[in-house]
C-alpha cells in the first residue's frame, strides 16, 4: 500500500515528505501535489522504487484486420 | 521603533491555507487587499506593505502591524524585530509553519483519499498517510 510519510519539527516548523511504495512518475506526482503548496524541496533523494518503471496491463484486447 | 523585516526564505504557497492556519493559532481577523500599508505601535505608516495584514489591535499591545506579501512564490511574512520576539513567546513564525504544514497534510490526505496515523515523538510531528 502506498504511504506518505511528513514530518514536522515544531521547533523550526520544516516538513520532512516521504513517499513510499509508489513507483516511477507516481511518485513525482505526489510530489508535485505537496511542492504546489509548500514550494519546491531543498532536496530530493529517490529511493530504488522511484526507479522502478510501473507495470501497466492493457485494459482490453485490440483486434486487428 | 521596531524595524520590520522580511522573512524571504519562508514562503507560503497556498493563501487559504495560510489564513487556516493563522485562525488556528488563535488569529481569525484578517485583512486582505492589495499593497496594504503596515502601521507601527504608535500608529505610524511604514513603508512596509502586504496583501494579507494582522492589525496591531489583535496582536500585543506594543505590537506592530503584521503582514504577508505577496511573491512569485508565495507569502513571504513581514514582521517586526519586536513582534518575532514576543508573539506566542517568540515562537510565532515557527508555530505558523507547523500549523500550516499540518494544513497542507490534511489537504494532501484528502487529495489522495488517504486514512492519516499521527504520532509525535519529541519535537517531531509524524504523519502517515496511507492510500
Amino acid at each position: 500500500m502506498p504511504e506518505i510519510r511528513f514530518e514536522i519539527d515544531q521547533v523550526t516548523g520544516e516538513l520532512n515528505t516521504h513517499v513510499k511504495g509508489v513507483q516511477g512518475k507516481s511518485c513525482l506526482d505526489v510530489q508535485k501535489l505537496v511542492e504546489d503548496l509548500v514550494g519546491q524541496a531543498q532536496e530530493t533523494t529517490h529511493t530504488a522504487e522511484f526507479r522502478q518503471v510501473a507495470q501497466v496491463k492493457p485494459q482490453g484486447k485490440i483486434r486487428q484486420g | 521603533m521596531s524595524a520590520f523585516k522580511k522573512f524571504t526564505d519562508i514562503q507560503f504557497r497556498d493563501l487559504g491555507l495560510l489564513k487556516a492556519a493563522l485562525s488556528d493559532l488563535g488569529f481569525t481577523t484578517v485583512e486582505e487587499g492589495n499593497q496594504l500599508p503596515l502601521y507601527g505601535y504608535r500608529g505610524d505608516q511604514r513603508a512596509e506593505r502586504g496583501e494579507l495584514v494582522i492589525r496591531r489591535q489583535h496582536l500585543t499591545r506594543a505590537s506592530n502591524d503584521l503582514g504577508f506579501q505577496k511573491t512569485k512564490d508565495g507569502y513571504i511574512p513581514v514582521v517586526s524585530e519586536y513582534d518575532t520576539r514576543v508573539l506566542l513567546e517568540g515562537n510565532f513564525l515557527a508555530r505558523l509553519r507547523t500549523a500550516y504544514n499540518l494544513r497542507v497534510v490534511s489537504r494532501v490526505t484528502r487529495q489522495v483519499h488517504g486514512t492519516q496515523t499521527v504520532k509525535t515523538e519529541g519535537n517531531v510531528i509524524k504523519v502517515v498517510v496511507r492510500y
